[in-house]
């Protein structure tokens, strides 16, 4: 494990290089129990199941798999394991609970309060997010209607996503991110391969500014946040179920090109968050905002500077010299790994 | 003396049930007309506001008045209980639990029991027919009950007073 203190001005500022989990347990901040959390929202022959996991498990506990027909499976830390009825882990698949069909139904049936028809949109997406920010993914047939997607019928797997926000994640980057002379946090893309943390970090970082950062005196600003994946604040009937501080507006499930621009000139944001931009429309919303004195924070999937730059709309934000901060990360030493952070001119502002 | 107050308990009492006859009749006009009511509340409810259905139907239950609004009540508490049990069966179980109150009959029931295995599982278009058909039925049942007011409620009421006076005719 390596970190060190770096001087910003009269600041120390702790940074740690190592991820979240990784590293002795040095940043993870587990507050809320998640399984309690989506409990209610499982058919109860399950719930008495996992009623038996206790301690450790709970807390590391990322996915509950309920598929129709096969075994109960959860995952923690990144390992799977089925589940036994007794609520005890198993390698081998005689002797686990196989999930029912009528408990799949109970569970949809418990998720969507009996009411598909208030849920369509999420149907339609395939997955719904509880309270508490955990998302529900959502498999089955699909229904089309002139040949789009129009719902999900006969749900056969359902995955339960325990949502866990990491405070103070995004707090080794502000010394890189914010400018501390203009009081604006630089355009930032955040490049990560799946299950790194961007969006983790992303979350922090908004509520980090909206918060405001005393202890680098920097301003709480004004923070518009295109959710449309539902990752990033989490709304359930409206209100972030993660905490995002006083001063973030949310447009959820709403495409990130319009809902950018929307934002843009409805709530006279300082900072615009999305996760996840790679489309031709984002690339064009991205580009409409640059100069309009809003900073932009993104992610987008990607592990290094060809794969990046392989994706041609994107190579041409990067070209155009868009965004000022590149920060990369990894799953090296655990989620959340900075591997290095760039500038517009892809000089390293901070290397491993 | 006594004869006569022996007498005239013998009218009121089946005077009295006569009316109580008469007056289930109408009473299952009104229970038929307030499902129709609510049922029409619970479509805008999902067509404009697509409120999830334990807040739709306890929301129902608290403006409506009488059996009716106890149904959708009871419907709502138990879907939103989330014991497990699915709309269709909370739905009868709520028809079942406050059954004994009301006026209505086999017919209805049925009719309501199988809104109930349609209820919330399909779209909002899908709902909107489910709720119009059932109140279309209802309706019908309400005419039916309407005409066997009209034919029977004069008969109960002063059926039960004659039959009483005709009692005591025989007896004096």
């Amino acid at each position: 494990m390596f970190n060190f203190f770096h001087n910003h001005g009269n600041q120390e500022i702790y940074i740690n290089y190592t991820g979240w989990t990784g590293g002795g347990g040095s940043g993870s901040l587990l507050a809320v129990n998640g399984l309690a959390e989506v409990f209610p929202y499982l058919a109860p022959s399950i719930r008495e199941i996992l009623q038996g996991l206790t301690g450790p498990a709970v807390d590391e506990l990322e996915e509950i798999r309920l598929r129709s027909n096969r075994p109960l499976a959860v995952r923690l830390s990144q390992k799977d394991y089925f589940l036994n009825p007794r609520g005890e882990f198993t390698k081998v698949l005689t002797g686990a609970h196989y999930v029912s069909p009528e408990e799949i139904q109970k569970t949809v049936q418990l998720i969507s309060q009996g009411s598909l028809y208030a849920f369509e949109e999420e149907f339609r997406q395939g997955f719904l997010t509880l309270p508490g920010g955990h998302r529900v993914g959502l498999a089955g047939k699909a229904v089309l209607d002139g040949g789009y997607l129009k719902t999900l019928r006969d749900i056969g797997s359902l995955n339960f996503r325990i949502a866990r926000a990491v405070l103070g994640a995004a707090h080794p980057l502000l010394p890189f991110v914010l400018d501390l002379r203009g009081l604006r946090p630089f355009h930032t893309l955040i490049i990560s391969p799946p299950c790194a943390g961007k969006t983790t970090l992303l979350r922090d970082l908004v509520r980090l500014l909206s918060y405001g950062i005393p202890e680098l005196h920097f301003p709480a600003l004004n923070v518009g946040v295109v959710d449309e994946r539902c990752e990033i604040a989490a709304c359930c009937g409206g209100v972030p179920q993660h905490d995002l501080g006083p001063r973030v507006d949310v447009l959820d499930r709403c495409p990130k090109a319009v809902g950018m621009i929307m934002l843009l000139r409805s709530m006279a944001p300082q900072v615009i968050a999305t996760d996840e931009i790679g489309r031709a429309a984002d690339v064009d919303a991205i580009w409409e905002m640059v100069y309009t004195g809003v900073s932009i924070l993104a992610t987008v999937h990607a592990s290094s500077w060809g794969e990046l730059e392989a994706r041609p709309y994107l190579q041409e934000l990067v070209a155009g010299g868009v965004f000022e901060r590149y920060v990369f990360l990894s799953r090296r030493e655990g989620p959340g790994t900075i591997e290095g952070i760039w500038n517009e001119l892809r000089q390293p502002v901070l290397s491993r | 003396m006594w004869k006569m107050v022996g007498a005239l308990l013998v009218i009121a009492s089946l005077g009295m049930a006569g009316i109580k006859m008469a007056s289930s009749y109408s009473r299952r006009t009104t229970e038929l007309r307030s499902l129709q009511d609510a049922l029409q509340m619970l479509d805008t409810e999902i067509l404009y506001a697509a409120t999830p259905l334990p807040a739709a139907l306890k929301k129902i239950g608290q403006t409506g008045v009488g059996v009716t609004a106890r149904i959708f009540s009871t419907a709502g508490d138990l879907i939103g209980a989330g014991q497990g049990c699915t709309v269709a069966e909370a739905w009868e179980k709520a028809l079942v639990k406050n059954w004994p109150l009301s006026a209505l009959n086999q017919d209805d029931f049925i009719i309501l029991c199988s809104f109930g295995e349609l209820l919330g599982g399909s779209d909002c278009q899908e709902q909107h027919k489910n709720i119009v058909l059932t109140s279309q039925h209802l309706e019908k049942e309400e005419e039916k009950a309407r005409r066997d007011q009209e034919k029977n409620m004069r008969l109960w009421q002063y059926g039960g007073f004659l039959l009483g006076i005709s009692i005591v005719l025989l007896l004096l």
